[in-house]
């Protein structure tokens, strides 16, 4: 495992997408806007881009003719994947820091504080369930899984953009005291932990099933 | 022993079917797995190798099982399919990342075979001739000492110099390092220049594995004229006609003494295209 984990991170991931965090993180230097989308972005250029590489460098071909458990194909492309995106929710921490220290905390959509980033924890386990499982199930096409997730995750995004600007029991929730925001934190990080090994365990047991 | 062995290899796609597939491998030696282009070579391969999920038939490759052992098995393998991968890596960079999966790596074997083969380390795959990428992904399964080799259509699109090669470097291999060789082709003139038994497929079932010898003597190419072919035409497994008569193909247990028409010996590819229109007239 540690070997095709290897692999995913130095030949089957283009560099650019270790360093898209950094150049999205960027993204918080926008005053006033909806934060969550920085991640959005995530979705919409790095995924399509690293699974539409495996088809285009013929990766299968190469994975066929290993010594390796045809599990562990898909464990070590989601531990690269959740290795990224952790950087993507590491370099959006720094940033949120640095925003908040030029901009001071207020912000009309969703503050960047302590539940923004469990919220964001949630959003990555949202996609994951929502994306990984639906791709191996065939290990090739990732087209319909990825409009199906962007389309779920969009529907989760709205869901807290807009109702902290609308209900005032969500502002209560998210952006009330610091005790109630780590209890927001800890809720969502924990469910999105949970969805993210459950995509995995899926996604697992469907790769054990197809043809390579 | 034997290096391979298949019994009741069934796999079922929607429009095909691997039909109840047997044979097997001598230690040492090269088989030639031959059919025309769908017959079922490359699903065969895939299904042994637990590459494409088999509906039923138990493997065995170098005397283990391919579900108990598949790991096991692979790293003692080398399996080379047409298909290039990371076209614009270079040599260098992709076995910085393969070797790393053989504990039987041999580095010295490696740059032996990259100077052999004149392979350059820092050229990418996709400036490399088709020739040099089969080289290169032959380097990749002799450097961890593939006690088997499985390759699938591995002369296809080379010029026929490559091709010769090639085939030498098959025999060099296996008087070198003991290694036996599995491959598949639809150039049948390549398995005349080096196989020792020879598997037959045709749309999803084995029609004959044998020596190449016993199955090119268990066949016989005639040739004679209308009148002929009356007398012989139900025994005949296939034939053409032409302006001056006909050829086909009869098994040679079905040759009459009495028979007039011109017997000889056929190729492989006589005895290919004539079973690709089985009991039928060739158009």
């Amino acid at each position: 495992m540690k070997n095709l984990i290897f692999k995913e991170l130095g030949l089957s991931i283009n560099k650019f997408f270790y360093l898209l965090p950094i150049v999205l993180g960027a993204l918080f230097f926008i005053p006033n806007w909806i934060y969550l989308l920085v991640f959005y972005y995530f979705f919409w250029i790095s995924v399509p881009q690293i699974f539409g590489a495996y088809l285009q460098h013929g990766d299968y071909h190469l994975l066929s003719l290993l010594p390796i458990k045809r599990k562990d194909i898909a464990s070590s492309k989601i531990y690269a994947l959740f290795i990224i995106e952790g950087l993507h929710l590491v370099f959006a921490v720094i940033f949120g820091l640095v925003h908040i220290s030029i901009y001071g905390g207020w912000n009309f959509f969703f503050d960047i504080n302590v539940a923004f980033y469990g919220i964001g924890i949630l959003l990555f386990g949202v996609f994951n369930i929502s994306f990984l499982p639906a791709y191996f199930k065939t290990a090739h096409f990732f087209g319909r899984p990825l409009i199906f997730a962007s389309l779920t995750t969009l529907i989760y995004g709205f869901i807290f953009e807009f109702g902290i600007v609308k209900y005032q029991f969500m502002r209560d929730i998210f952006e009330g005291p610091i005790n109630t925001q780590i209890i927001a934190f800890v809720v969502s990080a924990v469910l999105g932990v949970i969805l993210s090994v459950v995509a995995l365990r899926i996604s697992q047991k469907r790769m054990m099933e197809i043809d390579l | 022993m034997n290096s391979i062995e298949i019994k009741h290899l069934t796999k079922k796609y929607k429009t095909f079917t691997l039909d109840d597939i047997s044979l097997s491998v001598p230690k040492g030696y090269i088989m030639g797995f031959i059919g025309e282009n769908g017959a079922g070579k490359t699903t065969t391969i895939k299904s042994m190798l637990n590459i494409a999920k088999r509906d039923k038939g138990e493997i065995t490759i170098l005397a283990q099982d391919i579900d108990q052992h598949e790991i096991e098995i692979k790293s003692k393998i080398g399996y080379v399919s047409g298909d290039v991968f990371y076209p614009k890596k270079t040599i260098k960079e992709i076995t910085k990342y393969v070797k790393r999966f053989y504990n039987e790596w041999d580095d010295k074997a490696y740059d032996s075979y990259l100077d052999q083969f004149k392979l350059d380390p820092n050229k990418k795959i996709d400036e490399l001739s088709k020739g040099m990428q089969l080289k290169y992904l032959i380097t990749l399964a002799l450097s961890h000492h593939a006690k088997l080799l499985i390759l699938d259509e591995p002369t296809s699109g080379l010029d026929p110099v490559a091709r010769d090669n090639l085939l030498e470097l098959f025999q060099t291999i296996i008087e070198k390092e003991e290694t036996t060789i599995f491959f598949s082709t639809h150039i049948t003139s390549d398995l005349e220049k080096c196989a020792d038994y020879i598997t037959f497929i045709k749309e999803g079932k084995i029609v004959e594995s044998s020596s190449k010898d016993d199955l090119i003597d268990s066949y016989r190419y005639v040739s004679g004229t209308e009148k002929d072919l009356e007398s012989m035409k139900d025994r005949l497994i296939s034939f053409k006609t032409h302006a001056f008569g006909f050829n086909g193909l009869i098994k040679t247990e079905d040759v009459k003494k009495t028979d007039v028409a011109k017997i000889g010996q056929p190729t492989l590819d006589d005895i290919m295209i004539f079973y690709a229109s089985h009991r039928g007239v060739l158009l």
